[in-house]
């Protein structure tokens, strides 16, 4: 009995909340070159999809246009229903919007926990800001690194940082470029069990990689996007066996 | 604050020292120091916005000229010495706004880095230059002729009402006063939620506005407390002397602000102030004791100062001494 009326409040929920991203007809031009042409595409609460595209595809426009730092040409991006295009960067960012570049953009100056600091205080209030921080760091799971100058950190190290860095604002949705670009294979591991810990908490993620092996690791769908356009979209195993697919990341 | 570090115990030593200074110096030497005590605001405005929030502005002397005028100006035509009080809040009040306008058109524009030096540098040339064309008597306001370069003279102290008149050690001990006050606020800011806010405008806007921050408000906000700050240095000054000219707002007096908070360590409030209050002791005592080459030895000695210690030479100084003493790390 309970069973069913929980079933029927979850039902609910996803009604009125399920879509957490829609991109409508959205498209960008760079000069007379399109980068994204026309994109349709829903993500829903909880999902966890990767983009994958050959290079030039539009995948980091495309978070850049969701994110606010081009404006759209086209098209309009719905954020939980909520039309964005227009807003600045940081009410994105308040909303409930967290991204991880595909370059680091730590502070290196400053230490670990200094970066923290920023990257959440705006979201946390300030009596729990030391606890919150101290969650974060054990929840991505850097609290061996202690708090040193960020500068002085490996790589994989600061793309674990940037990550705990992109969840401090407590986001609904997190954007991930390239997690583990340029990571080892034990440093690509750890990403991929990062990623799943959030992925389980209920957090909507959509990442781009290029590492088939790391995507079939976590992700649950996939889209493919090439020269700016939506080129497939379904799960791993459709679209590994996906003869277009195969054709345009192997050549003809 | 309570920590003891050498940048702390160096601040309560000099504010100790400063307070006790009136009973050990001649008269002459605290006016002196109330001289330049009253510049130190000055440099406290750029280490805010340039060491703490990472503006590089040029044109600091253009708020403290506002400021200056803008007293002189108000407290000549109301010619009511009992209020200067509240003619020192309105100078205030107009560089604040001056500051918010300026740094409204920058920031919005999305103007950064080192053209926001070019345009506060060309601000501050720019009243330079039209202030020191007003000597004709068609230049005034209200009653006050603006008088050109040789600028304007026998500007009132401030009082309140009756009571109080600031001259000489009462002069002297309002600046330290505010000084402190200002001191303090400032260290309370940078260690505050809106420090970090400040920080974080300074090592990265692209990075900090997807963490949520409204980057061009931020800027414009601290700049106008910036101005604010400045304008003080420059209400005091006239106050003191009784007198300001467009050459307070000039090249050499724009650049020594920005000399001053670089040698001395922009990003250590301290190190600010101690660099100013002894670079205008030595500025004194060459000029009174050597002749033509005082300003060539002044300008050499920071030259060197920049070189040999960019990171500013009280801001190291004080991190070597905690290593050594406080064995922080």
């Amino acid at each position: 009995m309970s069973n069913t009326i929980e079933e029927r409040k979850k039902e609910k929920k996803n009604q009125t909340t399920q879509k957490v991203l829609e991109l409508k007809d959205l498209s960008k031009d760079f000069g007379g070159l399109r980068a994204v042409d026309e994109v349709n595409m829903v993500v829903n609460k909880g999902e966890l999809r990767c983009l994958i595209g050959p290079n030039g595809a539009g995948k980091s426009t495309i978070f850049k246009l969701i994110m606010g730092l081009y404006p759209p040409t086209k098209g309009s991006v719905l954020f939980k229903g909520q039309e964005l295009v227009g807003l600045p960067v940081w009410k994105r960012a308040r909303l409930g919007i967290s991204i991880k570049m595909q370059i680091p953009g730590v502070y290196g100056e400053l230490s670990l926990y200094d970066n923290l600091r920023i990257a959440g205080q705006n979201f946390i209030p300030p009596i729990k800001i030391d606890s919150e921080i101290d969650r974060l760091v054990h929840l991505v799971g850097i609290e061996n690194l202690g708090n040193p100058i960020v500068k002085n950190l490996s790589h994989g190290q600061q793309q674990w940082l940037e990550i705990a860095m992109a969840l401090a604002s407590n986001p609904e949705l997190l954007l991930l470029d390239e997690p583990a670009a340029g990571m080892g294979p034990e440093e690509t591991e750890f990403t991929a069990q990062i990623i799943h810990k959030l992925s389980e908490k209920g957090i909507t993620i959509i990442f781009i990689d290029h590492d088939m092996g790391f995507v079939r690791r976590i992700a649950q769908k996939v889209t493919v996007l090439h020269y700016g356009k939506l080129f497939a979209e379904g799960t791993i195993d459709e679209i590994e066996t996906n003869e277009e697919v195969i054709r345009i990341y192997l050549g003809s | 604050m309570k920590r003891l570090t050498a940048e702390n115990v160096t601040a309560g030593l000099l504010f100790i020292f400063l307070i006790f200074y009136p009973l050990m110096a001649s008269a002459y030497n605290v006016l002196n120091m109330s001289y330049f005590l009253s510049m130190v605001f000055l440099s406290l405005s750029l280490a805010l916005i340039w060491g703490l929030a990472g503006i590089f502005s040029f044109g600091q002397t253009a708020f403290f000229g506002i400021g200056g005028y803008s007293y002189a100006i108000i407290s000549l035509n109301l010619d009511i010495p009992d209020i200067t009080f509240i003619v020192l809040i309105s100078a205030l009040l107009i560089a604040g706004i001056a500051a918010w306008i300026l740094g409204y058109f920058i920031f919005y524009g999305g103007v950064n880095d080192v053209f926001v030096g070019l345009i506060t540098l060309c601000v501050t040339l720019v009243l330079a230059t039209f202030m020191s064309q007003t000597a004709g008597s068609q230049w005034k306001i209200g009653s006050v002729p603006l008088g050109g370069d040789n600028g304007i003279n026998n500007i009132p102290s401030i009082s309140i009402g009756n009571i109080i008149s600031f001259e000489r050690n009462y002069l002297y001990y309002l600046i330290l006063i505010v000084l402190v006050v200002v001191y303090l606020l400032l260290r309370k800011i940078s260690h505050s939620k809106s420090g970090y806010k400040l920080i974080a405008v300074r090592e990265n806007r692209e990075r900090s506005e997807l963490f949520g921050y409204n980057i061009p408000l931020i800027q414009t906000m601290v700049f106008t407390l910036g101005g604010v700050l400045a304008a003080l240095s420059g209400v005091f000054y006239v106050t003191w002397g009784g007198y300001i000219s467009p050459s307070s707002m000039g090249i050499t007096a724009a650049a020594l602000p920005v000399v001053l908070v670089a040698a001395a360590g922009r990003k250590n409030l301290t190190a600010v102030i101690l660099f100013t209050i002894i670079y205008y002791m030595f500025s004194q005592y060459l000029s009174v004791t050597g002749s033509e080459y005082a300003l060539v030895v002044l300008g050499f000695t920071l030259v060197v100062v920049i070189l040999l210690v960019p990171q500013g030479v009280f801001a190291s100084l004080f991190q070597l001494l905690d290593r050594l003493l406080f064995k922080k790390k």
